[in-house]
């Protein structure tokens, strides 16, 4: 049994590594003296430090993933070095691979998890980081590291290249060179000026620290990676359901009471973060010790807490001899506490109100003039700050997108971009207050979609005061979240008033309005009442006419609304078919601006209509086309796949390639299973049909499982009379009797009839069978009894 | 499930220590499932990848993002220790049972102290314990990288260390690690 290298000669090794790397052996050699054993355990320990290479570390296995590793090629670059790698992205050295400059440069790839889970948010991220980008590689500024270029990998995950910063951080550059109070100063002063520069431009660091402060070897400080915090954070939070501030790539210890809270950031976070770290440069010491701190020990400290001034923390730093410490803490006393601390006040209106003020001040205490900065009377201090648990809650992720992507899209057309940004900041903060109400320290459990929807609609009408667009905007994505969740009380009053506020401000006629219009009869539909929908759909397509904005992908949105109407609802596929034929038209023609999910869906709709008018092969031809479109840009488990999957299977059961079609059907089932936890009418649909299908198969005591279901998920689902309730029993009915069971058929053929009789526009189909059903549940109910007696 | 780990999480955050045991707990559970889930396919060359694990992990437990990001740093660190145990456990049972096939679970994508060879996972465990042994923070530190999939600066946050003292730490403990699995007779020992 070999004995692995002792304890000694471990320190040892760990000790030499401060050492220049020619100077190792030696040192080591010295250390050893006789002592073989211990010669040997060094010497195998520097051979593994030079065979070493990427052992172990995680980046490999991500190169094994196929992402980029060394020496690979990024657009035109050649990566040469791993510089830093982390949760979500790495750090690269490289060049030029033309190698027409010979400039280096980092490549930062951004490798957030959550990107890799569907294509099409991340198609969407990119489209973000490219705008970011865009905006990021305008800053120019001596002391910030530029963007040169940037773009996606072969493999689809963004990259930026930035400029190459040969420096060390400005913590490890004070200390190296035992720079004085007054060069500090002067050096933190200039990373003001840089962060005025960005502020300027609108964009917040977000995550500002010693490593992202560089200072060069001529003594010129660099700023990195600004605004890279938020593309991270979009990164990762557009999948959650979460973009309204951005904790995920801050450091906790320069992280301001706000952020800490995960509320809004503003350019005053970032002048927080310059407050730590002023303190920290001139103290020597951080103003919190979070050290082995529970999270909410963490958030308790920064949001509640008041640190000692720079002065005395100065005086505790057992770094430096007793005599160094009292000068400089006198030094520090007074003008510079001060300005440190209105730089770290936890409110941030009490900050600095820029970047720039706080330079000027360092330069006034430079100079020797008076600085604005002076202590919180006593009455502020003394004030108390509410501390308030920011968790979110669980609200569903889909959600969350579906308010933030139309309330984006919805802005970019309103407004020019300072008004979008306050606005976005409006509605953010609106969201945000919104899922902060649902926080489960005070409700206790964790609340429904339903009550957070409520809650917000509570807040809406003031928190949009003046802002009627907004509030429009606001109420009619909430309206048809709801909707879709199958809340229809709240959805139909939180659409009709967007639709009120839309016809009162923007006019009959106005996409926007007519949008809420369309989604009213949508909803009419969904509620069962035809007839008032079919006049809200001819009203918007009227509307839309007459205000000439055919041209608007809405147009044909409601064209194919109106379609759907006839198709689902009234089941008249002659009526539907001009419909949909013009919504098809609309989406296909030249500079349509319709979206591929939305073409899917109606290359879809117009292949059911032309099925059912017996047009089976033009109606397989598009249906095999919508399928392709949708698996281009959805993702796996998105609705419309499955509903596209049902309608092909069942056209190809329909024409004779039964086992082919009940395999897609039954696929679109689980598809469908997975995007909705229980009873749906979605998931509804396709149970139904599977029973159907499988009794058309010959296959009964299938078809009674999915029959079971169905009735069971439409009793839970429709909670008064509704055709599909019925159709569901009349179903069950069906089934049970081809399974020999006519005595439990004539109940439920009874229940199915009162449940038909109740509501309007029943397929006669059913009405039809229903009697025949019946006649046949009594007759066989008669034989049994006859041959019995 | 999720649910449940959502609440302790939050009877965490309020300081209840129990619920931090009861949270290992669960991920252990969950992280167990994933792992034999990963691992019982039938196509022979299965592996693994401990970041991918745990990614994982995080979807199915909890949205990673509902937490706060200090307690992001805690519940990585929390992670890399489950999922050590996981992984090492799973590799031990599959051992054992394939050890007829001669082959062990084993990781891909590193670079290994011999170059036909890859890495054994069960040899890893016992070296870093050794390591443990004779300088915890590196066995720590090595842990939350590797098994963690943490970076070096959550690492830091996670051992409240400076990320270039973490770096060094990392590279003493590679170099030292490299060495222990580089001779069989170091990384059996407690199996002759």
């Amino acid at each position: 049994m070999t004995e692995p290298a002792s304890k000694r000669a471990l320190e040892l090794f760990d000790q030499c590594m401060d050492l220049p790397e020619d100077q190792r052996s030696e040192w080591l050699a010295q250390r050893c003296g006789d002592d073989t054993r211990l010669a040997e355990c060094l010497e195998r320990l520097q051979q593994a430090q030079d065979e070493l290479g990427d052992f172990l570390e995680p980046n490999r296995a991500q190169a094994a993933a196929g992402e980029p590793g060394q020496g690979t090629r990024i657009g035109a670059y050649e990566l040469l070095e791993t510089l830093d790698e982390g949760g979500m992205g790495a750090v690269y050295l490289a060049r030029r691979a033309d190698d027409t400059y010979r400039q280096r440069v980092a490549v930062k790839l951004i490798r957030s998890a959550h990107m890799g889970k569907s294509d099409l948010l991340r198609a969407d991220l990119i489209r973000r980081f490219d705008a970011e980008r865009q905006i990021l590689a305008q800053l120019s500024h001596p002391y910030i590291a530029r963007i040169l270029d940037g773009g996606q990998t072969d493999s689809g995950w963004p990259y930026l290249v930035m400029e190459y910063i040969d420096g060390v951080s400005v913590t490890r550059y004070c200390e190296d060179n035992d720079a004085s109070l007054d060069r500090r100063l002067e050096l933190f002063a200039q990373v003001c000026d840089a962060v005025q520069e960005a502020h300027r431009n609108l964009i917040v660091h977000r995550d500002l620290k010693p490593d992202n402060i560089m200072v060069t070897a001529s003594g010129e400080p660099k700023l990195l990676d600004f605004g890279i915090a938020k593309i991270i954070d979009e990164g990762s939070s557009v999948s959650s359901g979460h973009t309204l501030t951005g904790f995920g790539a801050m450091t906790p210890a320069y992280a301001s009471p706000e952020q800490v809270r995960s509320e809004p950031i503003t350019t005053a976070s970032d002048v927080y973060s310059m407050g730590v770290l002023l303190y920290e440069l001139l103290s020597g010491r951080r103003p919190y010790d979070l050290s082995g701190s529970t999270p909410a020990e963490t958030e308790r400290t920064v949001c509640e807490t008041n640190p000692a001034p720079p002065s005395a923390a100065a005086e505790e730093n057992a770094d430096r001899s007793s005599v160094d410490r009292r000068r400089l803490s006198r030094r520090l006393r007074g003008d510079l506490d001060n300005i440190v601390l209105k730089a770290m006040h936890k409110s941030p209106e009490r900050r600095y109100r820029t970047a720039a003020e706080m330079g000027d001040d360092l330069r006034r205490f430079i100079q020797g003039q008076p600085v604005q900065a002076h202590r919180d009377s006593l009455a502020y201090r003394t004030s108390k700050f509410l501390r308030r648990n920011r968790l979110l809650a669980s609200v569903s992720a889909a959600f969350v997108i579906a308010l933030l992507a139309t309330t984006g899209i919805a802005l970019r057309q309103a407004s020019e971009a300072r008004n979008a940004a306050d606005a976005a900041a409006q509605t953010n903060r609106f969201l945000f207050d919104t899922l902060a109400y649902t926080d489960p320290f005070t409700s206790g459990a964790e609340p429904t979609l339903r009550e957070v929807l409520i809650a917000a609609e509570d807040n809406i009408a003031e928190r949009f005061d003046g802002r009627p667009a907004l509030e429009a905007e606001v109420r009619h994505t909430l309206g048809y979240s709801a909707m879709s969740r199958y809340d229809q009380e709240t959805a139909e009053r939180l659409i009709a008033q967007a639709l009120e506020i839309r016809e009162q401000h923007l006019g009959a006629g106005h996409p926007d309005t007519e949008a809420s219009r369309n989604a009213l009869a949508y909803l009419r539909y969904e509620q069962g009442r035809l007839e008032e929908a079919e006049q809200l759909f001819a009203a918007a397509v009227a509307a839309i006419e007459q205000e000439g904005n055919q041209d608007h992908p809405i147009y044909a949105t409601i064209l194919n609304d109106y379609a759907y109407l006839y198709i689902n609802g009234y089941v008249d596929f002659e009526k539907a078919l001009p419909w949909i034929r013009r919504a098809h038209d609309q989406a296909t023609r030249p500079g349509t601006r319709t979206g591929d999910e939305e073409l899917a869906s109606m290359t879809s709709n117009l292949a059911v209509v032309l099925e059912a008018l017996g047009d089976t092969e033009q109606a397989l031809e598009l249906y095999f086309e919508a399928i392709e479109i949708q698996k281009r840009v959805l993702p796996e488990n998105h609705p419309n796949v499955a509903i596209a999957l049902n309608n092909l299977g069942l056209t190809l059961f329909q024409t004779g390639q039964q086992q082919e079609g009940l395999e897609m059907v039954e696929q679109s089932l689980e598809m469908r299973r997975n995007i909705f936890s229980g009873p749906h009418p979605q998931v509804w649909r396709v149970v139904q049909n599977l029973s159907r299908m499988y009794s058309a198969a010959g296959r009964p005591q299938d078809s009674l499982r999915f029959a079971r279901e169905s009735a069971d998920m439409a009793r839970a689902l429709y909670l008064g009379p509704h055709v599909n309730l019925g159709v569901s029993i009349a179903n069950l009915a069906d089934s049970l009797l081809e399974n020999g069971d006519p005595q439990q058929a004539l109940t439920l053929l009874d229940e199915s009839d009162q449940v038909f009789s109740a509501v309007e526009s029943v397929e006669d189909y059913w009405l039809e069978r229903v009697v025949l059903l019946r006649n046949k549940a009594q007759e066989e109910i008669a034989t049994a009894t006859g041959s019995t007696q | 499930m999720t649910d449940g780990v959502t609440q302790l999480l939050l009877d965490w955050r309020r300081g209840d220590t129990s619920a931090r045991d009861k949270l290992l707990a669960a991920l252990y559970d969950e992280m167990r499932g994933i792992a034999a889930a990963r691992l019982s396919g039938e196509r022979a060359d299965h592996t693994l990848q401990p970041t991918a694990l745990v990614n994982e992990a995080y979807e199915k437990l909890v949205r990673l993002d509902r937490i706060q990001w200090q307690d992001r740093t805690h519940f990585l660190a929390m992670t890399a220790r489950v999922m050590r145990e996981v992984l090492v456990d799973h590799a031990r049972r599959k051992g054992a049972a394939k050890r007829d096939w001669g082959k062990r679970v084993t990781l891909t994508g590193h670079a290994t102290p011999r170059t036909d060879e890859e890495l054994d996972l069960l040899d890893l465990d016992q070296a870093l314990s050794g390591l443990a042994d004779l300088d915890e923070t590196k066995a720590r530190i090595v842990e939350l990288r590797f098994f963690g999939g943490l970076s070096i600066e959550e690492t830091a946050e996670a051992v409240d260390l400076s990320p270039a003292t973490v770096k060094r730490h990392w590279n003493v403990a590679r170099a030292w690690l490299y060495d222990a699995l580089s001779d069989p007779g170091q990384a059996d020992r407690d199996e002759s």
